[in-house]
């Protein structure tokens, strides 16, 4: 069981956005891709689920070429939480999660106890339960957030992609989010914007200018040289008195003086 | 709290049942009331009369009437009503925009363009029929309007603004194309009758009509409940329902073809007839809620209650004349149509 992208490449009009990614995502690890806004984060994770056709290259789901394996297969392995979605319609919070189930009903299939069970679960696990028959257009961004994850996970799929999930959380949230994301029994891909966060992953990808950079263990990876020269910030790690683990604690560099300039 | 007025936890059976029986009345009624008012009793005995072989002393006229003219009328406004009603529906669901409707984008435009040709202009030399005109144009005006909204918007997923100006310009174009055709071809009684079709216009339909509006309105409500789940995974967009699954492209495709063909069918039977589409929707959704599988039926049930009461209206407005039905739909609709642009706007903040 694998998801890998081979030499992807992905185009939007004469615009390369991702340019020959190579990589592998091993089963249930948690895998985390950063990079600074606009380095093709989002836009690698869609070709991920198979919600974008390569330009170039190809993803593949066991081996096999994704664009080759049928949406409603593809979706009852793979579950994707995009960034801002919403909706006009008034559903229930409830009634969001059950679209979770889509993937596993035919036209004609009843929704069942099973799915039902389901759907609670997922409810309780997303801590979204005391919301469940709340209209969406009443929830707070971090509220439908969650109840985005809950629709995911109700989906059952073995493959979890999460854009940028701590987004609109306040801080108790995002923790029990990532909490839940280390508790899951499935493999996870989330695009994150704090790199603190990003150390809790098994391994990462960094992404800069549409192209991955590197691949490894956070420690490796993260180092102050290289985040000095893709996210354009000085990083100074730091021990945690409380559990000797490493944080990093991040400055503009310093201002070039003007006689430096010319 | 997300609660509709008819609920999930209220026992379903007896809302369908009302729903059904609604409509058995509205056809009834629809029978009975016109120029000349037949008694309730009188119609029921009638439709015994026509279709179980049942006997009863009742004119041959009165029969006539009854029969020939005014249940035949009323199960196309019926047919009309749904089959505008579930074109609206998809429409609103797949384009993510609650003021999409046939009418408004310009299909129903189109579809009057393509009938026009055939009949007055003799495209095809009487080898295609009227309605596969129809289907043509309305097939044409979508793709022309959803590719100038394309263009005007770039790919934004909300530019829901534009393709309601794209629709706004498509429906000009093609009325303008049916002007030309009628102003070029048709003699003045040709073009007079034209126009009265095209505002909408029940008065000549008759039993062969029935047998074309009742089964495409039936086929292409059995689609869109077969896509019920698929559509309600569009909540979120197109690529939500992706990833929920969804083969979009073919969904759209087959639910958008769908629509074109009811909306098609009816516009070549009683014309252009506005804002059915729009409205009944959402009235369904304020009853119903936002799952289709509920929806769809709730709407096609609405639509040809509607349609059958707004034909009742224009035949007894006014006195010894009938007027257009898209007028009526036209006085209830746009009042409507202005609450849910006003309810919407503030829907989205």
């Amino acid at each position: 069981m694998s998801l890998a992208a081979n030499n992807l490449t992905w185009c939007a009009g004469r615009t390369t956005i991702i340019e020959d990614i190579t990589f592998e995502v091993r089963k249930g690890e948690i895998f985390g891709l950063v990079g600074p806004n606009g380095s093709g984060k989002s836009t690698l994770l869609l070709l991920l689920a198979g919600l974008r056709k390569p330009t170039r290259g190809k993803v593949t789901f066991n081996g096999v070429n994704l664009a080759h394996i049928n949406r409603r297969e593809t979706a009852q392995q793979i579950a994707l939480v995009a960034q801002q979605l919403d909706t006009t319609d008034r559903l229930s919070v409830r009634e969001t999660v059950e679209l979770g189930r889509t993937p596993w009903l035919g036209p004609i299939t009843p929704f069942g106890e099973a799915d039902r069970k389901i759907v609670e679960d997922a409810l309780v696990e997303t801590g979204v339960a005391h919301l469940a028959e709340r209209q969406w257009q009443t929830l707070s961004g971090g509220e439908r957030q969650r109840a985005h994850i809950a629709r995911a996970l109700a989906q059952k799929a073995d493959y979890l992609i999460l854009d940028e999930p701590t987004n609109h959380l306040d801080i108790h949230h995002q923790l029990a989010i990532l909490a839940l994301i280390k508790r899951l029994p499935i493999t996870v891909i989330l695009a994150l914007h704090d790199l603190n966060q990003a150390m809790g992953c098994d391994r990462i990808g960094i992404m800069e200018g549409g192209r991955l950079e590197i691949v490894g263990s956070p420690e490796d990876t993260l180092t102050a040289e290289r985040i000095n020269r893709i996210f354009e910030v000085m990083a100074h790690p730091i021990i945690d008195p409380v559990d000797g683990k490493t944080i990093l604690k991040f400055a503009l560099p310093e201002e070039k003086k003007p006689t430096e300039l010319k | 709290m997300a609660r509709h007025l008819l609920d999930r936890r209220i026992v379903r059976l007896p809302v369908v049942a009302l729903g059904i029986s609604l409509l058995v009345i509205a056809l009834l009624v629809g029978a009975s009331i016109g120029e000349t008012n037949i008694p309730f009793a009188t119609v029921v005995q009638v439709l015994a009369i026509k279709m179980f072989g049942a006997d009863y002393p009742i004119d041959a006229i009165d029969q006539g009437i009854i029969w020939n003219y005014r249940f035949s009328r009323a199960i196309v406004a019926a047919s009309c009503g749904a089959g505008l009603g579930i074109s609206g529906l998809v429409l609103q669901t797949l384009l993510r925009n609650i003021l999409a409707d046939p009418y408004i984008l310009g299909i129903s435009a189109g579809a009057s363009t393509g009938a026009v040709a055939i009949a007055v202009a003799g495209v095809g030399g009487g080898a295609i029929s009227l309605s596969a005109g129809a289907f043509v144009g309305a097939l044409v005006a979508f793709v022309l309007v959803v590719g100038l909204s394309r263009a005007a918007g770039g790919f934004a997923s909300n530019a829901s603004g534009q393709i309601i100006l794209a629709g706004v310009a498509g429906s000009q174009l093609f009325n303008a194309l049916t002007s030309f055709i009628i102003a070029r071809s048709a003699n003045a009684e040709q073009a007079r009758g034209i126009m009265f079709w095209l505002l909408g216009n029940l008065s000549g339909v008759r039993w062969p009509d029935v047998w074309l509006a009742t089964p495409v309105a039936f086929v292409v409500f059995i689609i869109i409940v077969f896509h019920a789940r698929a559509l309600d995974a569009f909540a979120f967009g197109a690529d939500a329902a992706s990833s929920l699954g969804i083969s979009v492209r073919r969904t759209q495709i087959i639910l958008i073809g769908a629509a074109a063909l009811v909306t098609a069918i009816m516009v070549s039977i009683v014309g252009a007839i506005g804002f059915v589409g729009l409205v009944v929707p959402h009235a369904a959704r304020y009853l119903v809620g936002p799952r289709h599988g509920r929806l769809t039926p709730a709407t096609a049930l609405i639509g040809a209650i509607f349609l059958i009461l707004a034909d009742i209206v224009s035949r007894i407005v006014i006195p010894g004349q009938v007027m257009p039905i898209g007028v009526v739909t036209a006085l209830v609709g746009s009042p409507a149509f202005a609450m849910i642009l006003v309810r919407g706007s503030r829907g989205a903040k």
